[in-house]
């Protein structure tokens, strides 16, 4: 008796743990087509993988809202080739075989058009196998120079809907060096693959005035603690610090540079320095951080500053970059149908390759090539807890062969 | 005052007690006696509620047989059972004042019971002087008397106690029964387990021998000191 | 430098302890490591927000009435995931709480979303010590509660009635149930002051490290590292190898590496089962042979 009754409860608990990744993803499936396309239509199917539970399912609650507001924006306007739209979502769990997995599954539904891929790098990368062997149009939220390669040689189904970082690293130094005239640094980062990129992306960036960085500080996913880390960038007196790592990690860690006595010293970061979600943890403690970033709500951008305060009515919260990226990548895979006239996928991938000048939320892209599709960035400093845009970031797209 | 009827206990689907009908009197010692798996701790694990069971038991004309272990013992049952449970990481004094908590109830502080415990004290002064030490680090006999005495400590209405000589020397076993006499002069019923025959008979009212499961004889212990059968089976002598 | 590395390594190191403590209370009552101890952090920590940040209360009462609330948790954890369980092997325990730990994570997630969130600090700013030494008053805040709710649950344990018959019920079920204890309530209990002790670590720990909902896993894994070294079941050893973990964190971050520092507190860890495999404070209850 008692036995099966243990094993009726191991059932339930695995119930539970299914159950509980299972609603958001079945209320993405089921955001079903809005009013607009009053006809009986059948949706057309875009797929998105994102990741909605684990480590990183704030990329998850962001990319859903931003679908929300522009799957319903499209259909308002009476939808692609008559027809509304729909999409799909499954969950990537925030690891690059979760990534695969949630690819497959929605690669097996033959209605689905194209698939938006998550915003990690290394997510993409894993699926790139997957998307050229099926031939579905794929969409990469990463943003490393590896994935750009990869897209622009190896993949024509992979596109780089994004700007790379390299461009974006550079600038920021250039930044730092011929502005801001400092000369010694420290560059403190997560191992986690993306960050230590983007350290060595900084390095290189250094590198072309002649500089290395005094001290070079790595730290793994999670850490709540700096002190340890913070004790020796101070015992290497520096007078500015690089930092690259996501939102929960940077947040801590300008707070308690702040808060271990460099209240003054200039902080250059990656994209989530100047993320809403830091901002708003880390207070006080992030004014005077600088960032070349993708995206802040802020930006001079109308198309994004529109989507900016949508989301903010909608949410009641400052939009993210990964809504402001999936709202851009389902706008331009609806064009790529819109311009193929048809959902077969190799004629909508064709037609992606058309895509020139287009003006997304985030920037304006480029997708002749498939890599490093998004043409722009935003420098930004952190004022009174508002990311003011300094400059925009443009240039040449890099193809590297 | 205890009385069983038609009592069945089994593990799985093995049987272990069968219709066993079984009395204990209000101020008497009653001795149950039998072999290795025979049934007698069983029977008092039904009793006290840690088996399952059909039948029934009456407590002072209450049925006890569908009642929570812990309401058996807040009614006085208390069972001493085999193999010295001390709680080890617990001090001497803290396993005694540990037994009140059946009429006290789960509270911040364990009240007044310096009187109590001097009392057992008196009985076991070898606790006396181990008073501050962990339970685990007594001696058997030391444990097993800390297990009598803290039974003792939560004012029994009726004493079970389960091979109490188990592991002890002679001259301890003596002096172990020798309180069990005692504490039921002073007013308390004992059921008694024993697999040492003799003793059980000779310190007990009335006995019962129980074989697989089945109560076999009973009778008043002195008579049964003199049957054959008990001789033969339990008293390792030879017919007279 | 080194004023403010020990600051940072006993405060992150108390943390561990009552994380760790309270591991070692549930194990002790029922035999079986509760994996889903780091959550009860996390949850506490988020009623705390709750509390503090949506109903407006101050941070003081926040973390007294989270902490409490925690204890109804841990009741009702004790009661789904453990009870049900308590005659089958421990494995299955063992698997139940890890689906528990996520139940909660998960939960967590729902309930109160995935961007990261914070309180209020008990105490603001901070103070100069020796010179250089920043020490932020929060951690020193940190530090004083936590000893003070670690020895409140010492003393309750060891010298009040009701501690005695909480450890009675977990040397002994059988015999405790035989004695008059109603077993439920008090591994109830057990669990109660566990995921409250553990609990009000979250709120403590929120305005400087921020709460979101998988914080728990490493501060678990941590704490479970605390206990091997403190000695498997020991209450003192809980809090001292938190301590050591705390401090080798700090320490080893500063002067060894900052990229290896918990296969710093790996290396401790075999260091400890290679040559006191007991634990430092491991064996006080030995069996008699
Ligand atoms: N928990 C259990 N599960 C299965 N069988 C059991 C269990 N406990 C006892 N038994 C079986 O029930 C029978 C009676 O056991 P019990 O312990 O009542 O014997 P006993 O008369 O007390 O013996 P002893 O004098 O050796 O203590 C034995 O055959 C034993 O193997
Ligand atoms: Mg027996």
């Amino acid at each position: 008796m008692k036995r099966i009754l243990a094993i009726l409860l191991i059932v339930c608990m695995a119930f539970g743990m299914t159950a509980c990744g299972q609603p958001a993803a079945t209320s993405g499936e089921k955001t079903a087509p809005a009013s607009g396309a009053e006809s009986a239509a059948k949706p057309i199917k875009i797929g998105l993988t994102t990741v909605l539970t684990g480590d990183r399912s704030l990329e998850g609650e962001y990319a859903s809202n931003g679908i929300k507001i522009i799957q319903q924006e499209i259909n308002d306007a009476g939808g692609v080739l008559g027809r509304p739209i729909e999409i799909v979502i499954q969950d990537a769990l925030g690891t690059d075989v979760g990534a695969v997995n949630a690819y497959r599954k929605l690669a097996d539904d033959s209605e689905i058009v194209a698939i938006i891929g998550s915003d990690s790098s290394n997510d993409n990368m894993a699926v790139s196998p997957a998307a050229l062997e099926l031939k579905i149009p794929t969409t990469a939220q990463g943003s490393s120079p590896k994935l750009r390669d990869m897209c622009n040689n190896d993949n024509p189904w992979l596109f780089q809907l994004r700007a790379c970082d390299e461009t974006l690293c550079a600038s920021l130094m250039r930044y730092a060096v011929e502005t801001g005239g400092y000369k010694k640094f420290a560059i403190i980062h997560d191992t986690e693959t993306s960050s230590a990129d983007q350290a060595r992306l900084f390095t290189e960036g250094l590198a072309k005035y002649g500089i290395e960085p005094v001290v070079v500080v790595p730290f793994t996913t999670g850490t709540k603690d700096f002190t340890s880390h913070i004790t020796q960038i101070q015992k290497a007196g520096v007078d500015a610090i690089i930092g690259a790592c996501f939102q929960a990690e940077a947040a801590i860690l300008i707070q308690q540079i702040r808060a271990l006595g460099m209240t003054d010293i200039p902080i250059f970061g990656s994209n989530a320095f100047a993320d809403p979600v830091t901002i708003r943890l880390a207070g006080d403690a992030v004014n005077g951080v600088y960032c070349a970033s993708a995206w802040v709500p802020t930006t001079p951008n109308p198309k994004g500053a529109a989507l900016a305060k949508k989301y903010k009515e909608l949410f009641n919260e400052d939009c993210g970059k990964a809504a402001a990226q999936v709202y851009d990548h389902v706008s331009i895979i609806v064009e790529a149908i819109k311009r193929a006239g048809t959902t077969d996928r190799a004629a909508v991938r064709d037609a992606m390759n058309t895509i020139d000048n287009y003006e997304g939320a985030v920037t304006r892209y480029d997708l002749r090539t498939n890599g490093d599709c998004g043409r722009g960035g935003l420098l930004v400093k952190v004022e009174n807890q508002v990311a003011v845009v300094l400059d925009q970031i443009t240039s040449e797209k890099i193809i590297k062969k | 005052m205890l009385k069983t009827k038609n009592l069945v206990a089994s593990y799985g689907n093995i049987q272990v007690l069968h219709n066993v009908n079984m009395e204990v009197g209000d101020k008497e010692i009653v001795a149950l006696i039998g072999s290795n798996g025979a049934g007698k701790t069983t029977m008092l694990n039904a009793i006290s509620g840690h088996v399952k069971l059909a039948g029934q038991i009456e407590y002072n004309g209450v049925g006890i047989h569908n009642k929570k272990p812990h309401t058996i013992a807040s009614m006085g049952i208390l069972q001493v059972p085999e193999g010295r449970h001390v709680f080890p990481g617990l001090t001497v004094e803290q396993n005694l004042a540990v037994g009140t908590v059946v009429y006290r109830g789960i509270k911040l502080t364990s009240g007044n019971i310096s009187a109590d415990i001097e009392m057992i004290y008196e009985i076991f002064p070898r606790l006396k002087e181990r008073r501050k030490q962990l339970a685990w680090s007594l001696s058997g006999g030391e444990q097993q008397m800390l297990v009598i005495g803290r039974a003792m400590m939560g004012h029994p209405k009726l004493l079970m106690m389960d091979e109490p000589s188990m592991g002890l020397a002679p001259k301890i076993i003596e002096e172990v029964f020798d309180k069990i006499v005692e504490i039921n002069k002073a007013g308390t019923p004992v059921l008694l387990v024993e697999q040492n025959a003799a003793l059980a008979l000779e310190v007990s009212n009335r006995a019962y021998i129980i074989e697989r499961g089945n109560i076999t004889l009973t009778g008043d212990s002195k008579n049964l000191i003199e049957d054959d059968r008990v001789r033969e089976a339990y008293l390792g002598k030879v017919k007279k | 430098m080194n004023l403010q590395l020990l600051v940072s390594g006993v405060s992150t190191g108390v943390v561990y302890g009552l994380i760790a403590m309270g591991m070692v209370l549930i194990f002790r009552a029922v035999g079986v490591m509760n994996f889903a101890q780091g959550e009860f952090l996390m949850f506490g920590g988020y009623l705390c927000y709750t509390l503090n940040r949506l109903l407006h209360l101050p941070i003081g009462l926040s973390l007294i009435l989270a902490s409490l609330l925690m204890g109804a948790v841990g009741v009702i954890f004790m009661r789904t995931s453990y009870w049900p369980l308590r005659n089958a092997q421990a494995r299955a325990i063992i698997v139940s709480a890890m689906g528990a730990s996520i139940v909660l994570k998960e939960g967590a997630r729902l309930i109160w979303g995935s961007i990261p969130v914070t309180v209020e600090r008990v105490v603001n700013g901070s103070t100069t010590l020796a010179g250089s030494a920043v020490v932020q008053w929060q951690y020193v805040a940190i530090i004083v509660i936590s000893a003070m709710i670690m020895a409140l649950v010492y003393l309750l344990l060891e010298k009040t009635f009701i501690g005695h018959i909480m450890q009675a019920t977990a040397q002994d079920q059988y015999m405790a149930s035989l004695v008059g204890i109603p077993v439920i309530m008090s591994i109830g209990l057990t669990f109660a002051l566990s995921a409250f002790l553990t609990g009000i670590g979250g709120g403590l720990l929120a305005p400087l490290f921020f709460l979101n909902n998988t914080m728990g896993a490493t501060a678990g894994a941590k704490a479970f590292a605390a206990i091997v070294i403190g000695g498997f079941g020991s209450v003192q050893g809980a809090i001292i190898g938190g301590l050591i973990v705390g401090l080798v964190e700090a320490f080893g971050g500063a002067y060894i590496s900052t990229t290896y520092q918990l296969v710093l507190i790996y290396v401790m860890l075999v260091l400890v089962l290679m040559f006191r495999p007991q634990g430092i404070f491991g064996g006080k209850i030995q069996e008699k042979a």
